[in-house]
């Protein structure tokens, strides 16, 4: 028979393997989250910001290949007005964003949008972020960790004002950014 | 009585029960009706209601579900559980999994309906499926709804049911209570047989129609109730009327209006039962030769005199007499408490006296007599019966003494009778045990001394009386009818002794007479066809035998006997006349009838040698006799100068103790034809 300590030892032993695990994985299944979350946007968005008539994939960009992974591997075959996603991996502050539907900056990714952003307005695209600031600095909609689960909180007005209109169902989801105007 | 009784057992109860059943049904019904529509309808609204609740709910939760929003999701149905009813709310993925969820313990008193409804809709973007939003919740709005909406139904009945209720007691007013009038109307009617009722008309419908025809008919009973109770009063007085004439004519005599046998006879029966010292006589009245007055001058003068003799006796009886006409000539006075046996006497000679001076009928005066037989009662008898037999046996002693007499009636009256009716049965067996004889007596003529015929003379001899004469029982067995037997014996016996003795040496020309008695004419003669038979088979001539009949039946005698003695005549039986000149000596039946022998009477003969006239009426008869080729024997001849005077007056035969007296048949041959 084992002993009731070794018992208990091999228990608390499974248990922080299972913590390190975890630890390790969760930046994919956040990625993945956050990468549903940027397709339901786009889902509940109307306006001008994306044409399925003139554009054949809806391009979600983002500087993070990490993201980018786990957003192809979760959007793989979903559509947006009956267009296919297209998630695209950004290597240089050169490339033409513009074609891009929804842009994703991660955390390690601000001091990107620092110089992306800095005197530059954006139309017809979709600005998702992930660090303090973020929707002050222009940004339209941005991530943040609540009880281990994934929030977010839109600047509906900057959303408006880039041609984007996003269903009160995800803005009574999430938290409204307040401006002082 | 049961509650069917109690129901239906009056118009008025048939009509409430039937509106309240009626309306009862149709608000029950009703209310059912809509009560299940009701509940469908309620039903159905929460149903839509909860439909729209989860309707609404179901984009943002959609929208929570898809960004796994579990805080945003639960808010959203949280307010749910404000909803009385929702008892819990639960957002599934699409694989079952329980996203957000909530429950409440309701309180709700649930008594109907303990299922849940359920309401689940799909929570979909843009076609593709996400999830599930299911909202269950309990019956207690729709269970509160019905409860309320059944009190209120039941508030409808019941007012249904009171304006029911309302509405027969006005229908019974205007419809029910003239025809229960009119029933009850009818009921008195029919109890008390009133016709003088009559129902109002309460109604211009129907029912007043028919109260008016009930009215109409009750008109019409009623005079054809007055038109028979006249009718029957009519009849009653007639019956009254018919019944008093009966009771008359019951109780009394129409000819006389005297009371008749059966009121004296129930009087008399009356007077007998009753316990006190009673005493009373009868006195049984017979008219002396009444029948011969009715014969000679008619029935017609009979009723008056029978009318004026009951006049004359009724005004002779006193107060407490009672005259009473049994029928024919007879009469019975009843007298109540006579004094003594001296009043009932003279009251019977009252009687003969004040009939003595006789009546005058229709120009024509009569004279009557009577003959009374008195009984009383106690001391004669003690029945009805016995008191007018003994009355009757009285009077006939009176006829029998001469008539026109009166009797007390005595106990030797009533042997007399019983002797009679001994001698009546003795007679009856007479025959049978042969006790008769016949004896003969010779007759001779007179100028030879031969004999020439004889008479056959009948002879009883009783082993108890021993010889009985013939005057003792010839009229008895004539009362009696046996004289037809007795008579016919005679015929046949003589015939038979005739035959012997001619065998004997008789002559040719030797005769027997026998007496016939007129009884034996009177069965039509039947006795005669046999007889003839007899002699003929005995080879005797129908002139062997002589008839002798006595003067009195020729003139007593009917027709129907006359036409049968012509019979015997033709038969050429010889007629001899027996006791000629002692009767009423009417000479005229010797004109009708052809008579061959007259015999003169004894009596003429015993007084030949004593008185002339006696001579002188006895050759007057010979001499008449002898004119009409009649021949004529003298009965009673005793001595040789009677027989000398006979012969000189020219009679032919003599017969008489002279010659022989009456011999049985032995010595009669012995004597005269020589047989020893």
């Amino acid at each position: 028979m084992i002993p009731i300590f070794r018992r208990l030892f091999i228990v608390k032993l499974l248990l922080v393997m299972l913590f390190i695990s975890q630890a390790a994985l969760a930046t994919p299944r956040e990625d993945a989250i956050k990468s549903g979350f940027l397709y339901n946007f786009a889902r509940y968005s109307d306006g001008d910001w994306f044409n399925p008539d003139i554009k054949s994939t809806y391009n979600i960009c983002s500087f993070n290949p990490e993201f980018i992974v786990a957003a192809k591997n979760t959007l793989k075959d979903l559509t947006i007005k009956k267009r296919l996603i297209n998630v695209y991996l950004l290597t240089s502050l050169q490339e033409n964003i513009v074609d891009c539907n929804t842009l994703f900056l991660s955390r390690g990714d601000s001091e990107k949008w620092a110089l992306i952003s800095e005197n530059k307005a954006f139309i017809n695209l979709m600005l998702v972020g992930e660090f303090d600031g973020f929707l002050a600095s222009g940004g339209h909609i941005n991530f943040f960790i609540v009880g281990g689960k994934v929030r977010f909180e839109i600047d509906p007005i900057k959303l408006k004002n880039s041609g984007i209109n996003m269903s009160s169902k995800v803005l009574r989801l999430g938290r409204i950014h307040e401006r002082i105007f | 009585m049961n509650l069917r009784q109690i129901l239906f057992g009056s118009l008025n109860a048939k009509l409430l029960a039937i509106l309240m059943m009626v309306a009862l049904f149709s608000s029950i019904t009703i209310a059912v009706m809509f009560t299940i529509y009701e509940l469908n309808t309620v039903t159905k609204a929460e149903q839509s209601r909860l439909n729209s609740i989860a309707n609404i709910l179901a984009p943002n939760l959609t929208a929570a579900l898809i960004f796994q929003d579990e805080v945003s999701a639960k808010e959203q149905i949280k307010p749910l559980l404000d909803q009385s009813n929702i008892v819990s709310a639960r957002v599934e993925d699409t694989e079952g999994k329980a996203f957000v969820g909530i429950f409440s313990r309701k309180n709700n008193d649930i008594q109907i309906f303990t299922k849940l409804m359920v309401v689940s809709i799909p929570l979909t973007m843009k076609g593709v499926d996400y999830g599930t939003l299911t909202i269950k919740a309990d019956y207690s709005l729709i269970e509160q709804s019905l409860i309320f909406f059944s009190i209120f139904l039941l508030g409808i009945l019941a007012l249904i049911l009171i304006l029911s209720f309302i509405l027969s007691l006005f229908l019974r007013k205007n419809l029910i209570y003239p025809l229960t009038h009119l029933a009850t109307v009818a009921e008195h009617v029919t109890k008390t047989n009133n016709y003088n009722l009559r129902s109002k008309v309460l109604s211009r419908d129907e029912v007043g129609n028919l109260a008016s025809c009930f009215n109409l008919m009750l008109e019409t009973i009623e005079q054809r109730d007055h038109s028979l109770e006249e009718k029957v009063q009519q009849r009653t007085n007639a019956l009254k009327v018919a019944n008093s004439q009966l009771t008359t004519q019951a109780f009394s005599d129409p000819l006389s209006g005297l009371p008749n046998r059966r009121y004296i006879l129930d009087k008399l029966s009356d007077l007998i039962t009753q316990p006190s010292d009673t005493h009373f006589a009868i006195l049984g009245l017979d008219l002396d030769g009444f029948k011969e007055i009715n014969d000679t001058m008619g029935h017609d003068y009979g009723d008056l005199l029978l009318i004026d003799v009951s006049r004359c006796i009724a005004d002779t009886l006193p107060t407490s007499a009672t005259l009473a006409r049994l029928g024919g000539d007879e009469f019975i006075i009843l007298v109540e408490n006579f004094s003594s046996k001296a009043f009932i006497n003279q009251i019977a000679l009252e009687i003969h006296h004040r009939l003595s001076s006789g009546f005058s009928i229709k120009n024509k005066h009569v004279y009557v007599t009577i003959s009374i037989g008195i009984a009383i009662f106690p001391d004669d008898g003690n029945t009805v019966e016995n008191l007018v037999k003994y009355a009757d046996l009285a009077m006939y002693k009176s006829k029998e003494t001469g008539r026109n007499c009166h009797h007390f009636f005595n106990t030797i009256m009533l042997e007399d009778v019983l002797k009679k009716r001994e001698l009546i049965d003795d007679l009856r067996s007479s025959l049978i045990n042969n006790e008769f004889e016949l004896y003969y007596q010779p007759i001779i003529d007179l100028s030879t001394n031969k004999i020439r015929k004889a008479e056959a003379l009948i002879r009883w001899h009783h082993p108890v009386r021993g010889m009985v004469p013939p005057l003792e029982f010839i009229s008895v067995a004539e009362e009696v009818g046996l004289i037809v037997d007795i008579g016919e014996w005679v015929a046949r016996t003589a015939a038979q002794d005739l035959a012997k003795l001619k065998k004997l040496g008789a002559d040719e020309h030797f005769q027997i007479s026998v007496n016939v008695s007129p009884i034996q004419f009177k069965d039509g003669g039947q006795w005669m066809t046999n007889w003839f038979e007899y002699v003929a088979g005995l080879g005797l001539s129908h002139d062997a035998i002589i008839v002798e009949i006595t003067e009195n039946l020729l003139m007593e005698s009917e027709d129907s006997v006359r036409s049968q003695l012509t019979k015997l005549k033709k038969q050429g039986v010889p007629i001899a006349i027996d006791d000629f000149g002692v009767g009423y000596s009417s000479l005229s039946y010797l004109q009708k009838m052809d008579v061959d022998i007259l015999k003169i009477d004894k009596s003429f003969v015993d007084d030949l040698e004593t008185k002339s006239n006696s001579r002188d009426l006895c050759q007057i008869m010979i001499m008449l006799a002898e004119h009409l080729s009649i021949q004529v024997i003298a009965e009673g001849i005793e001595n040789e100068k009677q027989k000398q005077i006979l012969t000189d007056l020219g009679c032919q035969f003599g017969q008489g103790y002279l010659f022989s007296k009456p011999l049985p048949l032995a010595l009669f041959k012995q004597k005269y034809f020589d047989v020893s």
